[in-house]
């Protein structure tokens, strides 16, 4: 009469197990769920009911105690459905096991008995790993997913009954499989090319250092100068993600349950656009129980905020723990949980309100402490992490009607993709490699030992520190930058060029503010 | 609470819905005796309410709650057990289990809370005003909802 199953919470990113113990006491019929369910794990009794009822099982006029355990950790969500029914089974003596179970199981269960899709399959499949177990029993839309995890069988189940006889043996479900390989492969659906945009030199060669060093990005121009457009071709030019960062990314979207149906593997990398009324729990990830935001799910992507200054101080703000980090940790009374947040920042906006400020075709109408006042908006610390500020001015007649055509994408890439192996190669030399992909990601004392400068690159740092008033941070970005310039260059130090250029690059830093 | 003990709401045992009431449940317990119920008891009350029935069929005791209707101009009957009612009927069913704890056979059974509608053809309006109209009644159909609510 009583009988228990393992299955998995997830909380933030990991699978926490879960002991689900049903006891069949005599008494009033009675169905009671206990061990911090929320709402969605406490409804689970009517689907439980229905499921069973509708599946040719008999629903036992019991006094039933479900028994989430640890009682301590909350359980939220509908994928105790499956694992609730089923031991339920066990208990009444439907499902006859004998032995220990080797088998896991999540799933929301439908009225009708059917299994039906849930989020975090991914985790909760390397949970079961983690514990050694032999294998899940997951909803068939979920397995192609979790067979990314290797290691563990990912039975995919349709509906309940199937989940029975599999537990008894009557049924053999062979264990998902799936080509990760084949589907990275078969990714890069771009069809954005940079042969699109006219004009804007020194725009295109900022944006093709930003996508080889994985730098920030911010771009100043007039309305319709081409800043969203550039940003736009930017996935197109950085290169494809590894199998090892493609799994990391799909695990934050499955556990945020945005990943389509029949595309099991994040294969591009990410391109996050998300409108200026975001609001800071949006953009940093939270909620009752956790969930991943915008910051995260660009993770080893792109986080484009078109109108920079439109967005709410609040939600700027929460994007300075990240950018340095690469991570985000969320506190909320329920639980405290950290989320990857490693992305490249993109960010455009105008030179004052009407935008038109520094144009050379049309008069800006803006009051000076206008300009000021919507400047302040995006704050000195957050501009302090901005490696590259460009201007993209208004386009001239001539730019505009050219028909010649611009460098493609491809070429681009080719250039951006010969850098980033050379960052590989030299990560691998120096602390083999680990999770750093790129310049940017590089930590303090990396950069002392791997931002080489040729002697009178020295004196020109020197210079600049005191003209433009740098920061630590500043300092160091600007080293990460140059180095990254001198990579595309395919030089072994950096010269005085590569410095200078990157130096540039910060000219619209606090002092360079006034200069536009 | 004082509606639904006794006799209820200050009505006499005499009144036509009570007469009525009481002609359903006997009609309930020959229902349920025709199709292999034992009857335990009937009207089991406390100040809480009553129980109208509580019936025995192999190792499942029934808690049956029996609404005799006219017609259906006020809803079904089975719609009448309303959430109040469940309560009422589970609380007596627990002070009936704890009044019959000496009983061993009881640690063997299973507890089902069911409900009875009993259709007696009244007239057509469905007008149930005064005595003169209680003899026109006559039975018109039972339905037996196992399992009701839980």
């Amino acid at each position: 009469m009583l009988a228990s199953l393992h299955s998995h919470a997830v909380i933030g990113m990991e699978a926490t197990p879960i002991e689900v113990e049903t006891d069949l006491g005599w008494g009033l019929p009675a169905f009671n769920i206990v061990g911090l369910p929320d709402a969605a794990v406490r409804e689970s009794k009517e689907r439980v009911r229905a499921g069973m009822a509708n599946s040719g099982f008999d629903f036992p006029l019991r006094r039933i105690t479900v028994n989430l355990a640890p009682a301590d950790v909350r359980k939220a969500g509908p994928s105790f459905d499956l694992p609730i029914a089923l031991s339920l089974l066990a208990a009444s003596e439907q499902l006859k096991i004998d032995g220990a179970v080797a088998y896991s199981a999540a799933g929301e269960l439908s009225l009708d008995g059917t299994v039906r899709k849930i989020n975090g399959a991914l985790s909760i499949t390397e949970g079961a790993r983690r514990i050694g177990h032999r294998g899940v029993l997951l909803p068939a839309a979920n397995a192609a997913e979790a067979a990314l995890v290797e290691g563990v069988e990912v039975i995919p189940i349709e509906n309940l009954k199937q989940a029975v006889e599999f537990l008894e043996g009557k049924l053999a479900i062979p264990p998902a499989r799936t080509d990760s390989a084949g589907l990275l492969a078969r990714s890069n659906s771009i069809s954005l090319d940079l042969a699109d945009v006219k004009g804007q030199e020194h725009a295109r060669r900022a944006l093709e250092v930003c996508a080889a060093g994985g730098h920030n990005l911010l771009m100043i121009g007039p309305p319709g100068s081409g800043k969203t457009m550039l940003a736009r071709r930017l996935p197109s030019i950085l290169p494809p993600l590894e199998i090892r960062e493609a799994i990391e990314v799909t695990r934050i979207y499955s556990v945020a349950g945005l990943l389509a149906e029949g595309r099991p593997l994040i294969s591009d990398r990410p391109f996050r656009s998300p409108h200026h009324s975001i609001s800071h729990v949006g953009l940093a990830g939270g909620g009752g129980t956790p969930r991943p935001g915008e910051v995260s799910l660009s993770h080893l992507g792109v986080l484009f905020l078109d109108e920079l200054p439109e967005f709410s101080r609040v939600a700027l703000e929460t994007l300075r723990q990240p950018m340095e980090d690469g991570l985000v940790a969320i506190s909320r009374a329920l639980a405290r949980v950290t989320f990857p947040a490693s992305f490249m920042l993109v960010a455009a906006m105008n030179p004052c309100p009407c935008g038109h400020l520094g144009d050379s075709r049309q008069q800006c109408v803006c009051l000076p402490h206008r300009v000021s006042s919507y400047r302040g908006r995006v704050s000195g610390p957050l501009m302090d992490r901005i490696d590259v500020a460009v201007e993209v001015p208004g386009l001239s007649k001539k730019d505009l009607l050219s028909a010649r055509k611009r460098e493609s994408s491809a070429a681009v890439a080719a250039r951006v993709a010969m850098a980033r192996e050379r960052q590989l190669k030299r990560l691998a030399e120096d602390s083999g490699g680990g999770s750093v992909f790129c310049n940017a990601q590089l930590d303090s004392r990396q950069v002392e030992r791997i931002c080489r400068l040729v002697p009178a690159a020295d004196q020109l740092l020197a210079g600049a520190i005191d003209r433009l008033g740098l920061s630590a941070r500043a300092h160091h970005r600007i080293l990460k930058v140059s180095r990254t310039i001198a990579d595309l260059d395919g030089a072994g130090e950096i010269g005085p060029a590569h410095l200078a250029e990157a130096i540039s690059y910060r000219s619209i830093d606090r002092k360079g503010w006034d200069g536009l | 609470m004082r509606r639904d003990a006794e006799v209820g709401a200050g009505r006499s045992r005499d009144d036509p819905r009570c007469r009525r009431g009481r002609a359903g449940e006997a009609l309930a317990c020959r229902f349920l005796a025709h199709h292999g119920y034992t009857i335990i008891q009937t009207n089991f009350r406390s100040r809480y309410g009553e129980i109208d029935i509580i019936a025995r069929r192999g190792a499942v005791i029934a808690f049956i709650e029996v609404k005799t209707r006219l017609s259906r101009r006020c809803g079904d009957p089975f719609e009448a057990v309303g959430l109040r009612k469940q309560n009422q009927i589970r609380r007596l069913a627990q002070m009936w289990l704890a009044a019959n704890q000496g009983d061993r056979q009881l640690r063997a059974c299973e507890f089902r809370f069911d409900v009875i509608s009993v259709m007696m053809s009244g007239r057509e309006d469905g007008d149930s005003r005064g005595d003169e109209f209680a003899g026109d009644e006559s039975f018109a159909g039972i339905e037996h909802m196992e399992d009701a609510f839980r």
